[in-house]
């Protein structure tokens, strides 16, 4: 569970030529080195020795050199492909230190003891390398102590308490120049003590195979799949040493040699098909900038981004600024960093602030390099899609702020219908009670009294019918108590020419009921006043997701929503929820009025 | 005759107009509950029942009331009109207050004796 940002950094030219120079130094010194050790034991004065484990010295010699310039040249190709990563300068060391014991073949005390005492030097940077890979960075601190203790061991352990016991004389080769650094010649000490330091061998080869493991246990699905074949190679190449080491490699086993040998000749040739495995998702971002170019859309950018990382769950979220969160393409806010452990999160950000966040699996942390260059391609195109999710975020407010304006109207337009109906209504009621009962109580001869009385009745009854008037349409208790269809029944039962409803009688959504109702209330009063229909009709269908309400007419048509400020009302309404109104009215065609209304 | 309405000045005049009518008043609610309670105690022969109480429907204390034995006649009263109603008053007795005249009442309830 990690988020990181990308930056990207740009290695100076300068840099890039001291590289370049060095990397000619190196390839040099390589070939140089290798073609001593091809050439040098047929000009030494030394007598070439007969092979332990191959019956021709030409193939050996040849084998031998292959091995070296296998690592150097590999190593110099891997450092021109990743210069920023140490894993070529680390394979050019190992081919360079393999040569060490070419050294033997001059003539000397010095170089013979250097030779045969320091080529372990070849292994130490051999097992940093195969630590490091492919990072070419030593990751943990158990790495890094093995290799310094490892260093150490070789340099300053390994070779002298044999040495000091080593006498060429002794135990051939006898025409070795002799070793400097002897103590006293003894055979069998000298042996004594090669075993003891060969259970040390033996020790930290097994902990270069733990930490070897822990590794590969540890990498992430990318770094795996650089580090598959390296690390099958090596495993073998491992397991030859150890039993190697646990046999004695002095004894004649001529398989096991060549084993060896085949795995060190193998081993350049895994890192090299490694860095290519890498070099691979690398060349997917050449493929991100083409896909890119037609994808406008979030899901094709996400999906050309997935394809780029090889992460098919891969989730972008888009900075809206206003929330200060992280969105995808349908609003939804994305966690980061991401409450999953097996995901992680990169941020891209823009010149000021974030532009979006790639939420993806924590493998990829292994390959920042990867994300990065992915996040660096893609950046503008998710600028862009970040614009539009924002934009999509402030019309959903916009038309959400709209429904609820509409709700809130009704909702007012409810509670004061029933103010009317508890308050005014009521009053208005009693007092007609009131004036029957003074009616009833007049005394004889007061005719004229029992006339202002009924005038006064007759007033308060028309006074109750324009109050009820009023609050049936400020909202119609029918619709609220029995449901849109009784409502459009009763409705069209007041209408002056026929009306036929057919309506769903399903309860819908408060809003949606309201909505139709006055969409019908709206197109038959129109109906009424302009069309000059002979009869009209009403259809209310609940179909799935969406109702749908339809008013026809036979009048003379002519209807337009853009002149009528009642149809344009009614509009303002269908779209605060969600849904369209259709007009057609053709002039002598009567008039259909459709509204089309989302019901969750 | 028992009166069902949560209007106090309602309910007062009321009673005066429908006693001065010959009717007599046994005794008056404010809501459902109190409807029902007095329709078991005081039996009446007929509930003049708004359709609109504090606690319920007019309508559901009817289908109540309705369930009794020997159950009183219910005449079910708004300041609504029976427009606003629709087919909900299918089958039921319904006078607007602003048509409650003893005449009213009376050719209302000759529709079920």
């Amino acid at each position: 569970m990690t988020a990181t940002t990308v930056e990207l950094a740009e290695a100076s030219g300068e840099d890039w030529l001291v590289r370049t120079r060095l990397r000619w130094v190196l390839l040099g010194a390589g070939l140089m080195a290798g073609a001593l050790a091809g050439l040098a034991p047929y000009l030494s004065s030394r007598e070439i020795p007969v092979s332990d484990y191959a019956d021709k010295t030409g193939i050996v010699i040849a084998a031998h050199v292959a091995v070296g310039m296998s690592f150097v040249l590999v190593g110099i190709l891997a450092w021109s492909l990743r210069p920023e990563n140490r894993v070529g300068v680390l394979m050019t060391a190992v081919g360079l230190a393999y040569f060490m014991t070419d050294l033997g073949w001059i003539s000397t005390p010095a170089t013979f003891v250097v030779a045969d005492e320091w080529r372990g030097v070849f292994y130490g940077f051999l097992f940093w390398l195969l630590l490091a890979f492919p990072s070419g960075r030593l990751a943990s601190r158990a790495d890094r102590i093995f290799v310094v203790v490892f260093f150490v061991y070789l340099a300053l352990i390994r070779p002298f308490p044999s040495t000091a016991f080593y006498d060429p004389e002794l135990e051939g080769p006898f025409d070795a120049p002799g070793n400097p650094l002897l103590v006293r010649g003894d055979p069998e000490l000298n042996a004594t003590v090669d075993g003891w330091l060969s259970a040390v061998d033996a020790a930290l080869i097994v902990t270069l195979f733990v930490l070897v493991v822990r590794h590969w246990r540890r990498a992430g699905r990318y770094a795996r799949r650089a580090l598959t074949p390296v690390f099958a190679v090596a495993c073998v190449g491992v397991a030859v040493a150890l039993v190697g080491v646990l046999i004695g490699l002095k004894s004649q086993v001529s398989l096991l040699n060549w084993g060896v040998q085949l795995t060190l000749l193998l081993l350049p040739v895994g890192f090299l098909v490694g860095l290519i495995r890498s070099r691979l998702a690398r060349a997917s971002v050449a493929d991100l900038v083409v896909r890119l170019q037609t994808a406008h859309d979030p899901e094709p950018i996400r999906t050309a981004l997935a394809r780029a990382l090889g992460d098919p769950a891969l989730e972008v979220g888009y900075w809206l600024p206003a929330s200060g969160t992280f969105v995808d393409a349908d609003g939804g806010v994305l966690e980061v960093p991401p409450a999953k452990p097996e995901r992680a999160a990169t941020v891209v950000r823009g010149a000021e602030e974030p532009v979006a966040v790639l939420i993806h699996d924590t493998a990829l942390a292994e390959e920042p390099e990867l994300v990065d260059a992915v996040a660096a391609t893609a950046r503008l195109a998710l600028e862009n899609q970040r614009l539009h999710t924002e934009l999509r975020a402030q019309l959903d407010e916009v038309r959400a702020s709209r429904a609820r304006i509409v709700a809130a109207g009704d909702a007012e337009r409810r509670r004061l219908e029933r103010d009317l109906h508890d308050g005014a209504q009521q009053r208005l009621l009693a007092l007609g009670l009131a004036l029957q009962l003074a009616r009833a109580e007049l005394p004889e001869g007061t005719a004229s009294a029992d006339e202002l009385l009924a005038d006064a009745e007759q007033e308060l009854q028309e006074a109750l019918h324009e109050l009820r008037e009023l609050a049936r349409g400020i909202h119609p208790a029918i619709l609220t108590d029995g449901g849109l269809a009784p409502a459009l029944r009763t409705l069209a039962e007041r209408a002056p020419i026929p009306v036929s409803v057919r309506a769903t009688d399903r309860r819908l959504p408060p809003a949606v009921e309201t909505a139709s109702y006055f969409i019908v209330s709206e197109a038959l009063a129109n109906v009424v006043k302009h069309a000059r229909a002979s009869r009209a009709s009403v259809a209310v269908t609940a179909d799935g997701n969406q109702v749908v309400v339809e008013v026809e007419d036979d009048g003379v048509g002519g209807a337009d929503v853009a002149r009528g400020s009642g149809l344009r009302g009614l509009q303002d309404r269908v779209h605060a929820l969600g849904g369209r109104l259709l007009v057609k009215s053709k002039p002598g065609t009567g008039t259909s009025v459709r509204a089309e209304l989302p019901c969750a | 005759m028992l009166i069902a309405d949560d209007h106090a000045s309602f309910r007062r005049l009321a009673r005066r107009l429908l006693e001065a009518a010959g009717y007599s008043v046994v005794g008056e609610a404010s809501d459902g509950a109190s409807t029902l309670a007095a329709v078991t105690e005081l039996r009446p022969d007929v509930v003049l029942l708004d359709v609109l109480l504090p606690d319920a429907s007019g309508f559901a204390v009817a289908d109540r009331i309705a369930t009794e034995p020997e159950h009183p006649v219910v005449l079910l009263t708004s300041s609504r009109t029976a427009t606003d109603y629709g087919a909900a008053l299918d089958g039921r007795l319904f006078l607007a207050k602003s048509e409650l005249t003893p005449d009213r009442i009376e050719a209302a309830l000759a529709e079920v004796a």
